[in-house]
């Protein structure tokens, strides 16, 4: 046999690939730039982490939900890092802490100069941008730097109505009567993506629901009024306010808790009706592939836990969200649950590391990428909580660190601080900041809370 | 709205005043330590039933107090300030104990205006004006039906009252679920604190 030179052999093989790929033998998208994925965002308001049906929940059916999870990575270890509407809110579109981002109660105002969102580095890497649905930040809704289709709406302080609810479509109010807000916000979704460009598109949807006064559409309204609601924490009762955290004294029994419950679940299920419409048009356009979903809530909910409705403190019902990532090109096994602490402020490093974008360079939060390729099992191994005043809400300013197994509190005014073991105590009942063992993590968690805050310690 | 009930005699201030708006006093705080001590109760429906009996009653308590103090204390003989102030005591303490509660957390320039916001509080004064106001106009119907009393029961006074009692009303719980009258108080606490 003859001998062959190295030369001779790269010449070789270079013709046979350049002879395969014209015979269409090798796929084109081997040589080709890797396409670019399109990202969409979708947002619950006040969805609790365990309200899904494939959490386990005793009743509450959420097909769509349940698909994502099955398809993707369900992040059941996922955070709010102040849980309220609009500090989180803001976290989610600049990855930044509250305390980094400025938007600190649902009254502080959004600096639209100073705070740079996600959409401007997706801009730059070529992306088309929209953001569909609720803004709710204090202040005149702003023009958002980089997006190129903006609906939202203002009715009711920008929470919005369920039905009828009026949307500022790239800032003309137009009214939208008969319409209802879940339905609605999802029909332009859809009317977005189905734009034909040459561009990839990342898409915000951010809805109104579950939001109170929880309103599900006419042909949901009471499938749920049979169910037993037994498991709902002990210390529920019919007439919990959601003001005082506490009773009704001053506030009018119009609806009991467990009313508002049902609506609440039967508001979710209308919610997870569209999201599965939302799929189905993805896979109907042959997108779903190099389509990223990430589905998450702004902060979860407290359902008569420590008898309050509602979700402003560090309880873990009020700080855990859904989070689940479906990008069926980009993840290893996917219908895994990650373990791993996700955050609200990972959402922005997580699309511009999936989208090839420069990355924010100002982001207190950290890409998930690796963990949806399944090179990482987790990416920190604490957070930083941080709750402002938000009058009047009857809960003081607080600051805290989350670890896996334990969170340490501190608040302002006359309440003491504490450490809790989350994983036996997730009600916080049982203070160990006295016991050896809290005596024992006290300095390294005082060490931490100094460290995310800035050395600000603990807020007293 | 002055007196000009016929045959009603001016009960000492103890049995026109006191008695009437302290007993109302003392049946509210009663009802809150009832309220506040319940946990006690370890059977889950039995703490459920006692906790919505009494928040229900505290409730109801709470929001028609002045309703009947107003009527006791007019058949007693006392004046309209009296009558006004009286009725207003249960309601004052409510408002003082929030005050109290809530300073933990506000200012307390923050906790005053703590009372203006519609929910817990000025809900609860602005519906007792408007009860008071028909409490005033039944005790005229009542007297006028025995011949005691000479003018009209329904008069321009008490009728503005309740009409501005249900307007305010309306507009803290009813319309937008309460959502626009929030809103409207947040913006006048940013007017005020920020």
């Amino acid at each position: 046999m003859k001998n062959v030179t190295r030369r001779e052999l790269l010449s070789m093989t270079a013709k046979l690939a350049a002879g395969a790929t014209m015979a269409g033998l090798i796929p084109k998208a081997l040589f080709a730039r890797e396409e670019k994925p399109n990202l969409i965002f979708i947002l619950t308001d006040d969805q609790r982490w365990d309200h899904l049906g494939c959490m386990g929940h005793p009743f509450l059916k959420t097909p769509g939900m349940d698909r994502l999870a099955r398809e993707g990575v369900h992040f059941t270890n996922a955070f709010c890092t102040t849980s309220l509407c609009s500090p989180s809110r803001a976290s989610f579109l600049t990855g930044q802490y509250a305390h980094h981002h400025g938007v600190k109660d649902n009254l502080t105002v959004w600096d639209n100069e100073k705070n740079r969102t996600f959409f401007e580095n997706l801009k730059e890497a070529g992306y088309r941008n929209a953001f569909i649905g609720k803004w709710h930040m204090p202040g005149k809704i702003p023009k958002i730097n980089s997006v190129d289709r903006f609906i939202t709406f203002d009715a009711s302080g920008g929470q919005g109505y369920y039905y009828n609810c009026p949307l500022i479509i790239d800032g003309v109010k137009t009214e939208r009567p008969g319409k209802y807000i879940t339905t609605d916000l999802t029909d332009y979704a859809i009317q977005f993506i189905k734009e034909k460009s040459e561009k990839p598109f990342c898409l915000y949807l951010s809805h109104k629901a579950v939001h109170s006064p929880w309103r599900p559409p006419e042909d949901l309204e009471g499938i749920y009024k049979n169910e037993d609601l037994s498991f709902l924490p002990k210390e529920t009762f019919s007439f919990i306010s959601l003001l005082s955290g506490k009773a009704i004294e001053g506030a009018p029994p119009f609806f009991t808790t467990e009313r508002n419950y049902l609506r609440y679940c039967e508001s979710l299920t209308a919610f997870d009706r569209e999201l599965a419409r939302l799929l189905d048009e993805l896979d109907q356009l042959g997108m779903a592939r190099n389509t990223a979903v990430v589905l998450a809530g702004d902060n979860g909910y407290s359902w008569g836990e420590h008898m309050d409705v509602g979700k402003r403190d560090a309880s873990e019902v009020n700080i855990r969200i859904p989070f689940v990532i479906r990008y069926p090109r980009g993840t290893v096994k996917p219908g895994r649950r990650a373990e791993g602490m996700a955050l609200n402020i990972d959402l922005a490093p997580t699309l511009l590391d999936l989208a090839g974008a420069a990355p924010k360079r100002d982001c207190d939060g950290i890409s998930l990428k690796p963990v949806l390729e399944n090179r990482k099992e987790k990416v920190r191994e604490s957070f930083l909580y941080e709750y402002f005043k938000d009058f009047p809400y009857n809960v003081p300013e607080q600051y805290g660190v989350r670890t896996e197994s334990h969170i340490y509190m501190t608040y302002r005014g006359r309440r003491k601080a504490g450490i809790f073991d989350v994983k036996k105590d997730p009600g916080y009942r049982n203070n160990l900041i006295e016991t050896p063992e809290g005596k024992r993590m006290l300095p390294e968690m005082k060490r931490l809370l100094a460290q995310y805050r800035g050395g600000a310690g603990d807020g007293k | 709205m002055e007196n000009k009930i016929r045959q009603i005699e001016k009960a000492p201030f103890l049995k026109r005043f006191i008695i009437p708006a302290g007993t109302a006093l003392l049946g509210w705080l009663a009802l809150h330590w009832i309220s506040e001590n319940l946990g006690w109760i370890e059977n889950r429906e039995v703490y459920k039933f006692a906790m919505n009996t009494v928040h229900f009653v505290l409730f109801f308590y709470l929001a028609l107090n002045g309703f009947f103090v107003y009527r006791i204390m007019r058949m007693r003989g006392a004046d309209l300030t009296e009558r006004i102030a009286g009725s207003y005591i249960t309601p004052l303490a409510y408002a003082i104990k929030e005050i109290i509660r809530v300073s933990e957390f506000f200012t307390l320039g923050e906790s005053f205006f703590y009372c203006l916001c519609t929910h817990p509080v000025l809900g609860i004064f602005v519906g007792q004006a408007g009860l008071l106001a028909v409490s005033e106009m039944l005790c005229r119907k009542y007297y006028k039906k025995r011949n005691l009393y000479d003018a009209n029961a329904v008069t321009a006074g008490p009728m503005a009252v309740l009409m501005v009692s249900l307007i305010s009303i309306y507009f803290f719980f009813l319309y937008d679920a309460g959502g626009t009258a929030f809103y409207v108080y947040g913006e006048l606490y940013k007017l005020l604190f920020r």
